[in-house]
């Protein structure tokens, strides 16, 4: 968790990536509750539009599924990890696959959280809000 | 690790009841504030139309996972899982993405637990309509919120 970027004094905005739209809905509908102030939500349902939004907004974390058509969310991990250009990028795994060998696929890529679904609200409540803390 | 000269033994679907079971409590309880029990004879009443999600996955052993829920309840773990109004109605593609989404979960959870070390693949959900299920001989048979709904497990013959 080195990947701070303190005093910028802005809320967070957020990229979920998830082939499912009703995740999508469920993620978003926790951050509105959460009562944490983001400045933006943005969407994509796999790695290529995940990327597409990261070329064009500033994205303080990423919450991504890991198994999706067309670009998989390690695969995203991947080219994040390669490209180097969002070293301050907090990148949290949202997946179905809790398997060991997943985590640490996953570990070996920057990510800083990984839930496994099914994902208690209250879970990625928490977890927005530790972002936002280390977000001041 | 295992000796490439010992054959993988492909399980049969009555070994894994128990564990697809607590997999379906822990989805439903955790995601969908849902409660699972034993079918009782009023969850077995005249349901409507059905929704059915074939879940295929591959890896430490191949096979699909076979959710079949009524209408009504998948519309109540669409409003449960996002939180809104008991009487909304989502349209049919957001309805039928829930019931993948359910069967991917119920899915992984299974696969994470059984697993254990070994890697596994989910293939993309398939969801239809499904006018009057029959219910497979080695189903597991539920209630979920008092509603009836069946789960199945099949195995790749690893022969």
């Amino acid at each position: 968790m080195s990947e701070r970027e303190p005093g910028t004094g802005r809320p967070i905005s957020l990229l979920i990536v998830d082939d499912s739209s009703t995740m999508r809905a469920m993620l978003k509908r926790v951050v509105e509750l959460s009562g944490i102030e983001v400045a933006a939500v943005h969407e994509a349902a796999n790695g290529l539009e995940a990327m597409a939004v990261l070329e064009r907004e500033r994205i303080d974390a990423l919450f991504t599924d890991l198994n999706m058509p067309g670009m998989t969310g390690i695969d995203l991990l991947r080219r994040i990890a390669r490209d180097g250009r969002w070293p301050h990028l907090r990148r949290v795994v949202i997946s179905t696959d809790g398997s060991a060998s997943r985590r640490a696929e996953a570990g070996g890529l920057d990510v800083q959280l990984y839930l496994e679904k099914p994902l208690r609200p209250e879970v990625m409540r928490d977890v927005l809000a530790e972002i936002a803390a280390a977000h001041p | 690790m295992s000796s490439p000269r010992l054959r993988r033994r492909t399980p049969e679907p009555a070994e894994h009841r128990e564990s697809l079971a607590a997999a379906l409590d822990e989805v439903a309880a955790e995601s969908f504030f849902a409660c699972v029990e034993s079918p009782g004879e009023d969850a077995s009443g005249d349901a409507g139309a059905w929704l059915c999600v074939d879940v295929g996955f591959g890896g430490a052993f191949g096979g699909e996972l076979r959710v079949v829920l009524p209408e009504p309840l998948a519309r109540d773990l669409y409003c449960a899982f996002l939180g809104c109004e008991p009487d909304a109605v989502p349209l049919e593609r957001e309805l039928f993405d829930l019931v993948g989404e359910f069967g991917n979960m119920v899915c992984g959870r299974w696969l994470t637990r059984t697993c254990g070390r070994r890697q596994f693949q989910l293939r993309a959900p398939a969801v239809r309509r499904d006018g009057s299920p029959a219910v497979d001989a080695d189903a597991l048979c539920v209630a979920i919120n008092g509603q009836p709904a069946w789960l199945r497990l099949r195995f790749e013959d690893d022969a």
